[in-house]
């Protein structure tokens, strides 16, 4: 009896050790989930330009859905610096567009993420009274520095 | 091709393919190769223009495939998978071919292509950019992470059409070298050449006019889908 105890306990803690190498081996929760949440707020990001996008095309201009949008837009905006912390780059081991640039040239990167606030800011300003040309033009001004950091920063999509 | 255009030409030729065909089929090639240059190139508004003038010749088409010629008729070159199994048996017996139109293999191939230009254009409609710049008209239908969707399935039909069209232009190819046929001038100008003893067909021809309505209709919808929307 005492025999098959000591056996099921090696077995025990052998399959425990395997199961908890095995995990500890994969990626990091901790870094994988700030990954996850940057994608998230990202897609989200672009969904309040897609919202305002979709007001000046429809020529409706609902001031209050374009002003929330845009007021969601700045708050991303601004967060953005804290969404990219070293060791949530490719080598974390989960899907991610992130080169390992943006942890390389920490100063172009800086740049790269300073040059959205103000544009979202106009861009807020704008949605309150300003016309449609007026809203196009500046979403393209805004859109154009997600693009200008996703061409240095971001792996492109099969579609692009 | 070579040689033989040179010396006076004691065969018979047949009409097979009628102008709207042909133009559809050259319109396409060019057209094809300008949305993926401008799409590659960021010109994705001359990239969206070159996708309508697509899909209103693949409306186009599919009209075509219903009024259109013998030849362009779905019904005519659409076999049971019977015939298309005898037929890629017998692909590589070197015999003197008379076959008018498309080919049991060929007319699934162009189906396949047809709808899968429709399907491209259609998924661009709604597809929107990485940066939210540009987008479909259609995209104010859909949130943007759905949008994001059908622009990578935008890319991997794009896949699908350089396979598809790449085999057939390696078919094309096959035919040229290896049983010596040339599919490539009667495309152009609608005629085939016969050999000199074999029985004459009895194709019916649409008049060209007959394509009026069916362009103007497709034209329409098109400009209703993409213009309506603003």
């Amino acid at each position: 009896m005492r025999f098959k105890v000591t056996t099921l306990a090696i077995l025990v803690a052998g399959a425990a050790l395997t199961v908890s190498g095995g995990y500890l081996s994969a990626a990091d929760p901790s870094l994988t989930g700030i990954i996850k949440a940057r994608q998230e707020k990202l897609k989200d990001l672009g969904e309040q330009m897609k919202t305002i996008g979709g007001q000046a095309k429809s020529g409706k201009l609902d001031r209050k859905v374009m002003a929330d949008a845009a007021a969601k837009a700045v708050a991303y905006s601004k967060e953005i610096p804290t969404w990219f912390p070293n060791g949530t780059g490719p080598e974390a081991g989960v899907k991610t567009a992130a080169k390992p640039e943006i942890w390389a040239q920490p100063d172009d990167f800086k740049a790269a993420e300073e040059k959205l606030p103000p544009e979202a800011e106009k861009l807020a300003e704008i949605v309150a009274n300003g016309d449609t040309p007026a809203i196009f033009a500046q979403l393209q001004a805004t859109g154009k520095t997600c693009q200008g950091c996703h061409k240095q920063f971001r792996v492109k999509d099969k579609d692009e | 091709m070579q040689t033989s255009s040179e010396r006076p030409d004691p065969e018979p030729r047949v009409r097979v393919w009628d102008l709207p065909v042909r133009l559809f089929h050259w319109l396409i090639v060019a057209l094809f190769g300008f949305c993926w240059w401008s799409a590659e190139n960021d010109h994705l508004d001359w990239h969206m223009l070159s996708g309508y003038a697509v899909l209103t010749l693949v409306l186009f088409r599919i009209y075509w495939g219903f009024a259109g010629s013998a030849t362009a008729r779905f019904r005519s070159f659409l076999r049971g998978p019977r015939t298309v199994v005898g037929y890629v048996r017998d692909l590589f017996v070197r015999s003197e071919s008379v076959a008018f139109g498309h080919n049991p293999m060929g007319g699934w191939s162009v189906i396949a292509l047809v709808f899968l230009l429709l399907l491209q254009t259609i998924l661009g409609l709604f597809a929107i950019d990485v940066d939210a710049i540009n987008a479909g008209p259609l995209d104010v239908l859909v949130s943007f992470r759905t949008g994001r969707w059908f622009a990578h399935q935008h890319g991997r039909v794009f896949d699908l059409l350089v396979i598809l069209s790449g085999l057939h232009v390696a078919a094309v190819l096959f035919y040229w070298l290896y049983h010596r046929e040339n599919l490539i001038g009667p495309m152009i100008t609608g005629r085939r050449r016969l050999p000199p003893d074999s029985p004459r067909p009895q194709l019916y021809f649409a008049g060209w006019w007959l394509a009026i309505p069916g362009l103007l209709v497709a034209g329409l919808l098109v400009a209703w889908v993409v213009l309506g929307r603003f």
